[in-house]
């Protein structure tokens, strides 16, 4: 799987002397097998025909997600019921093609918020991520087996989103949630996106005394609704 | 700590508070591995697959390490070489002067801790921020980490207060959440204002030429998105052939180093920031280190190089939960770091392959399954001529009675009549050669009659 050039990034380079490292070690034995092809179906944790709204809430619960249901319809008062008050400071939003959170979607989402009393930014240099109080974003994908939803940065999604701001809400389709972690990664075809995180709840460290403690670097209350 | 290994571990054994906090917290995590293990269907079909996949790479190390290199540039990447520890130094306190950078966050990297990297940097000017919890405390407490995931196992609560305090200027507390909270907001301050971010790699994935970085806390992300260059810094052994091979070691990583289904946050970056791109650095350069591998690499020792470095055989393994990080002297300590540590860095840790009991439990926490008891065993026998006099004649008598009958009934008749019983059941002190096997062990004292005796006695008759 070559990264495609055509995505934007110009060519990189490779010291010469690791060229030359790399020829002077001892080729592969004579009997060179290769590595087989992923049996994946039989390691699976979930089978595809699991219930995965079921598997996915009781999964994402335990790693510290808050999970909501919602419809078309309910979205946007779900969400403004999960937001802290809007003096608590302004939020980011992101609208992300193909996604619970379209462009169509987004913009009756601000309305509604706006209408409220929030301040929406839509742009987001730094400052605005580090001085705002909630993140709302949609997904490329959840799992079920372990809870987790896929964010990619691209155009319209920076990496920052889901890392800065102390609340992270994200809107997910149910449609998208897949199985298994091997189903996924069946999915990715080149170009791939600079960056793809997979999250399984807030942001935590058991550094000191093992005790948990959540919101040391990233969000410390992230939300999953799931959009029927 | 200076001294050989039977001085520092027996000074370390002496420290019974940290001795009992370390204890606990990893009896806690190799509960939870096992937990978490025994709920993942097909766990040990992934683990023998993870193990094929380990082996096969490094089988083939050349071919994926070429076609990685070639992907990381494909993508945009800029790949670099360092022979050894100095020229990893190097390699990065150039790239740093030349672009101006002044200031460095780190996420925790291991690789890192091995080639002293901070102090390389400070030299040239430029300040170097731990961004790890755990790190950051090492850090600011002068200290060094004592485990791999989780590096301030040695410290309790008070001693971390006292460190904040004293170096921050902040209130004095002992909640754990309290002075999370302050550290974040320390860091944040850094984050706004880093120029320079420095990671590890937990695998490079030679297809896409993508890096994987796995962490709980998120500052992984920040020091990979926030300043505008990013050095990776990566053995040669960290490679993978296919994404496709990728979930298999995420499924299991996790679950080994301390039970969680899957860390918080794990990311794959392919190439730096590409101009369709909102955030994230402007350059990518990954340092592919060397530092002594290769020479493990065809060596009775090469499967070492199998390690994911998840941290599970520290947790269970009896010498480390009763000495600590510290005792091993060296950035990989455990039973991970008995190993790597004479192979990576020479004759003066040869006897660190004797820091173990062999009782295997290192064994069966390996999420990769290699036979770290046997190659514990290799290496103690490739150094066996270091081992002082006493140590060696009792294992030569050992030995020699184990092979005969005869021999092993009167060995047992003459230890009875030395090592008398006291009621306790235990000697800690052993006569003779045995002394210095007691250093650290206790002794089982002989049973007043022998299971042999017994049998010939009283118990034939019943079966
Ligand atoms: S040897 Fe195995 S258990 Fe120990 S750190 Fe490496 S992968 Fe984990």
């Amino acid at each position: 799987m070559t990264p495609d050039p055509a995505a934007g990034a110009s060519h990189g380079t490779v010291d010469p002397a690791f060229v030359q490292f790399v020829a002077q070690l001892q080729p592969p034995p004579a009997n060179d097998t290769p590595l087989p092809q992923q049996p994946l179906d039989e390691l699976r944790a979930l089978a595809p025909d699991s219930d995965l709204v079921q598997r996915f809430t009781a999964a994402a619960t335990e790693g510290g997600w808050q999970v909501h249901g919602a419809t078309a319809t309910t979205l946007a008062e779900v969400i403004a019921g999960i937001l802290p008050p809007p003096d608590a400071g302004h939020l980011v939003l992101e609208p992300l093609s193909a996604s619970a959170l379209d462009d169509e979607r987004a913009a009756a989402l601000q309305n509604l918020l706006t209408a409220r009393g929030y301040d929406l930014r839509r742009g987001h240099d730094d400052p605005t991520l580090f001085d705002s109080a909630a993140a709302i974003t949609g997904v490329r994908a959840a799992i079920a087996e372990n809870g987790m939803i896929v964010v990619h940065s691209g155009p319209q999604t920076a990496r920052g989103m889901s890392l800065i701001p102390p609340i992270h809400v994200a809107i997910i389709a149910t449609h998208q949630i897949m199985a298994d972690l091997f189903d996924y990664f069946a999915t990715l075809a080149p170009p791939l996106p600079t960056n793809i995180t997979f999250i399984t709840g807030p942001s935590k460290t058991a550094d000191i005394e093992g005790v948990l403690v959540t919101g040391i670097h990233g969000p410390r209350t992230v939300h999953a609704v799931l959009v029927t | 700590m200076s001294g050989g290994l039977q001085d520092r571990m027996a000074a370390a054994t002496r420290d019974k508070r940290v001795i009992g906090a370390i204890r606990l917290a990893t009896w806690r995590k190799v509960e939870k591995r096992e937990t978490a293990l025994a709920s993942l269907p097909h766990a040990d079909d992934l683990r023998a697959r993870a193990a094929q996949i380990r082996r096969h790479t490094i089988e083939h190390l050349p071919r994926y390490l070429g076609q990685f290199a070639e992907r990381v540039a494909a993508a945009g990447g800029h790949v670099h070489f360092a022979a050894n520890a100095a020229v990893a130094c190097q390699i990065i306190t150039k790239l740093a002067a030349a672009r101006t950078l002044r200031l460095a966050v780190k996420s925790k990297s291991m690789t890192s801790e091995e080639i002293h990297l901070n102090a390389a940097l400070e030299a040239q000017g430029v300040q170097v921020v731990e961004t790890d919890l755990g790190e950051f405390i090492v850090q600011i407490d002068r200290d060094r980490p004592s485990h791999i995931i989780t590096p301030i196992i040695h410290k309790d609560r008070k001693q971390v207060a006292e460190a904040m305090v004293r170096e921050l200027g902040c209130e004095y507390s002992e909640d754990p959440q309290v002075l999370s909270m302050i550290a974040r907001h320390h860091l944040r301050d850094i984050f706004r204002r880093c120029d320079l971010g420095i990671s590890g790699v937990n695998f490079g994935i030679a297809e896409s030429g993508t890096l994987c970085l796995i962490t709980n806390e998120g500052n992984g992300r920040l020091t990979t998105t926030r300043p505008r260059v990013h050095v990776a810094l990566m053995g040669i052994e960290k490679v993978i052939p296919r994404l496709t091979d990728l979930p298999v070691f995420l499924k299991l990583i996790s679950r080994a180093s301390g039970g969680q289904a899957m860390s918080v946050y794990t990311t794959l970056i392919t190439g730096p920031r590409k101009p369709s791109d909102r955030d994230g650095p402007e350059e990518l350069h990954v340092v592919i280190m060397d530092n002594g591998r290769s020479g493990i690499l065809n060596g009775p020792a090469a499967e070492v190089l199998n390690c994911i470095r998840c941290g599970a055989c520290l947790n269970a393994c009896p010498v480390y939960r009763n000495t600590g990080g510290h005792a091993y002297d060296s950035v990989y300590p455990g039973p991970i770091g008995a190993l790597i540590t004479p192979l990576l860095f020479g004759p003066a840790h040869a006897e660190l392959p004797r820091a173990s009991s062999l009782c295997g439990a290192c064994k069966v926490a390996c999420p990769v399954n290699i036979d770290i008891p046997a190659l514990l065993v290799r290496l103690r026998h490739l150094s066996r001529g270091q081992q002082p006099w006493s140590k060696r004649l009792l294992m030569q008598l050992w030995s020699r009675a184990m092979s005969s009958p005869t021999l092993y009934r009167w060995g047992q008749y003459l230890l009875r009549g030395i090592v008398a019983d006291d009621g306790t059941g235990w000697a800690t002190r052993g006569p003779g050669p045995l002394g210095a096997w007691t250093t650290q062990r206790d002794l089982l004292r002989p049973a007043a009659r022998s299971f042999r005796e017994r049998w010939r006695e009283e118990l034939r008759d019943d079966a």
